[in-house]
C-alpha cells in the first residue's frame, strides 16, 4: 500500500527520466570515434547520433551534418528513432495521466479506487516508455560493439559508446523505477471500497441507524 | 473561475519558462541579413557561433574561445541576465505548483495557498525583468550596430539582424510578466468567490467531522 509521498517520489523520478529520454534523443553522441589501437589522428573527434553526424576539431570548432536521406539509413538507426520518439510521447501522456491519478491532486474522480487505477495506468505507461528507451539504446550499443569487434572494420574507423548511450540507460532506469513506484499504488479492492463507503456516506442518513442499532454499525466499521 | 485562472497562469508560466531556457542555450540570437548569395546562414548566440551551408547542410559551430575578444560586456552580461531569469522562473514554477488549487497541500488554509500564488507571481515578475532587459538590450545593440554600418555606407562584411532565440527570449519574458499579472492582480480581484467557497468547505468539513464522531461513538 503506497502513500501519497511514495507516489510523489515515483512521479518525480519518472519526470527526471523523461527529461533524460528527451536529451538522449536529441544528443549527437550516440557513438564516438575510438582512439584504441594505433589511431594517431587525435585532432578530429567524430561522433554520430540518431539525427546527425559531427566532427569536433581540436581548435574548438564543431561541424555537424544532418543525415541526408531518411530511407537510405540503416535499419537500426530508423528503429531507434522510432522507439525514442514513441517513448517520449508515451512519457508525455503518462505525465498527464498520473497527475490526474495521484492522491495529492484534486483533479478527476473523487473515488480513490478509480484514482489509483488511473495512477497505475500512468505508471504502466512510464514503464513502457522506459522499456522502449532501454531496447533502443541497448540495441544501438549492441550494433556499435558488434562493429567494433568486427575484424573487417579498419582500426582507425572504429566507434565506441558515446555519452548519450549512458544518459539513455540512466534515463530508462529512472523512468522504469518511477513507473514501478506509481504502480505500487495498485488498490486492494475490499479495503479501498470500504474506505470510500465510509467517506461518502452522509452523516444524516446514518444517524437513525446509529441510534437504533449501534452494535451492528460498530461491527461493520470494524 | 479561480481554478481556471490558476490553470491558465500555470500553462503560461510553464511555456514561458521553457522559452527562456531554450533561448539561453540555443545559438541564434542574431542571424546575418543582406546576403544576396544565400550561400550560408550565420547564427551567433551567447555561447556559439554557427554557420550553416545551405547547399550541403553542413553546420560548423565555433565556441567563443575568449569572451574578452569581442563584444565582451554585452555577451557576458546577457548570459548572466538570462541565467538569472531561468533560475528565478524555474523556482517560481515550483512554488506555483505548490500553491495550485488542485494540489492537496494545506487544504484547510486556502488563504496561505492564495498567498503562495501571490508569492509565485511576484517571483515571476522578478524573473521577467532580467530576461526582458537581457533580450531587449541584445536586440537594441544588434540594431544599433546595423544602423551604424548602414549610416557609414559600409555594405561589405556582415550585417546582422535578430534571430529566433532573441524573439524566444522576449516572448518568454513577456509570458512571465503576464503570468505574474494573472497570479497577483486577477487572483486578488477574484478572491471573494474563493472566500465564499471557503465558508462552504468549512461547513462541509464540519458535517464530515460530526459524521466521524458518530462513527467513533458507534464503534465503542
Amino acid at each position: 500500500m503506497a502513500n501519497s509521498g511514495f507516489q510523489l517520489l515515483g512521479y518525480f523520478l519518472a519526470l527526471g527520466g523523461w527529461i533524460g529520454i528527451i536529451s538522449t534523443t536529441a544528443l549527437p553522441q550516440w557513438k564516438q570515434s575510438s582512439y584504441a589501437g594505433d589511431a594517431i589522428i587525435t585532432a578530429v573527434g567524430l561522433y554520430e547520433g540518431l539525427w546527425m553526424s559531427c566532427a569536433s576539431q581540436s581548435t574548438g570548432q564543431v561541424q555537424c551534418k544532418v543525415f541526408d536521406s531518411m530511407l537510405s539509413l540503416d535499419v537500426h538507426i530508423q528503429t531507434c528513432r522510432a522507439l525514442m520518439v514513441v517513448s517520449v510521447l508515451m512519457g508525455f501522456i503518462a505525465i498527464i495521466v498520473s497527475v490526474v491519478g495521484m492522491k495529492c491532486t484534486k483533479v478527476g474522480d473523487n473515488n480513490p479506487l478509480t484514482k489509483s487505477r488511473i495512477a497505475v495506468s500512468g505508471g504502466v505507461l512510464f514503464l513502457l516508455a522506459g522499456l522502449c528507451t532501454l531496447v533502443s539504446v541497448s540495441w544501438y550499443a549492441t550494433q556499435v560493439s558488434h562493429q567494433f569487434f568486427n575484424p573487417n572494420t579498419p582500426v582507425n574507423a572504429r566507434y565506441e559508446f558515446g555519452s548519450a548511450l549512458f544518459v539513455g540507460w540512466a534515463a530508462a532506469s529512472l523512468t522504469m523505477l518511477g513507473g514501478s513506484f506509481l504502480c505500487c499504488s495498485c488498490p486492494t479492492e475490499e479495503r479501498r471500497g470500504q474506505q470510500y463507503y465510509r467517506q461518502s456516506q452522509p452523516s444524516t442518513a446514518r444517524e437513525p441507524n446509529v441510534k437504533s442499532s449501534p452494535t451492528d454499525k460498530g461491527e461493520q466499521y470494524l | 473561475m479561480i481554478v481556471v485562472l490558476q490553470f491558465m497562469a500555470f500553462i503560461l508560466a510553464l511555456v514561458s519558462t521553457v522559452f527562456l531556457i531554450v533561448a539561453t542555450w540555443t545559438d541564434c540570437w542574431m542571424v546575418n541579413a543582406d546576403d544576396d548569395l544565400e550561400v550560408s546562414q550565420k547564427c551567433r548566440g551567447l555561447w556559439w557561433e554557427c554557420v550553416t551551408n545551405t547547399q550541403d547542410g553542413i553546420r560548423t559551430c565555433d565556441q567563443y574561445d575568449t569572451i574578452l575578444a569581442e563584444h565582451p560586456l554585452k555577451i557576458v552580461l546577457t548570459r548572466a541576465l538570462m541565467i538569472t531569469a531561468d533560475i528565478l522562473a524555474s523556482f517560481a514554477l515550483i512554488i506555483l505548483v505548490l500553491g495550485l488549487d488542485v494540489i492537496k497541500l494545506l487544504r484547510e488554509e486556502p488563504h496561505i495557498k492564495l498567498r503562495i500564488c501571490y508569492f509565485a507571481g511576484f517571483i515571476f515578475g522578478l524573473g521577467g525583468i532580467p530576461g526582458m532587459i537581457g533580450s531587449v538590450w541584445y536586440a537594441v545593440d544588434v540594431y544599433v550596430e546595423r544602423a551604424t554600418l548602414v549610416l557609414k555606407n559600409v555594405y561589405l562584411g556582415m550585417h546582422y539582424e535578430f534571430g529566433w532565440s532573441c524573439w524566444l527570449a522576449m516572448a518568454g519574458s513577456t509570458g512571465c510578466f503576464l503570468a505574474s499579472i494573472v497570479l497577483t492582480c486577477c487572483l486578488y480581484i477574484f478572491r471573494d468567490a474563493r472566500s465564499s467557497q471557503y465558508n462552504r468547505s468549512i461547513y462541509k468539513y464540519g458535517r464530515t467531522a460530526a459524521g466521524k464522531k458518530y462513527a467513533m461513538d458507534s464503534r465503542v
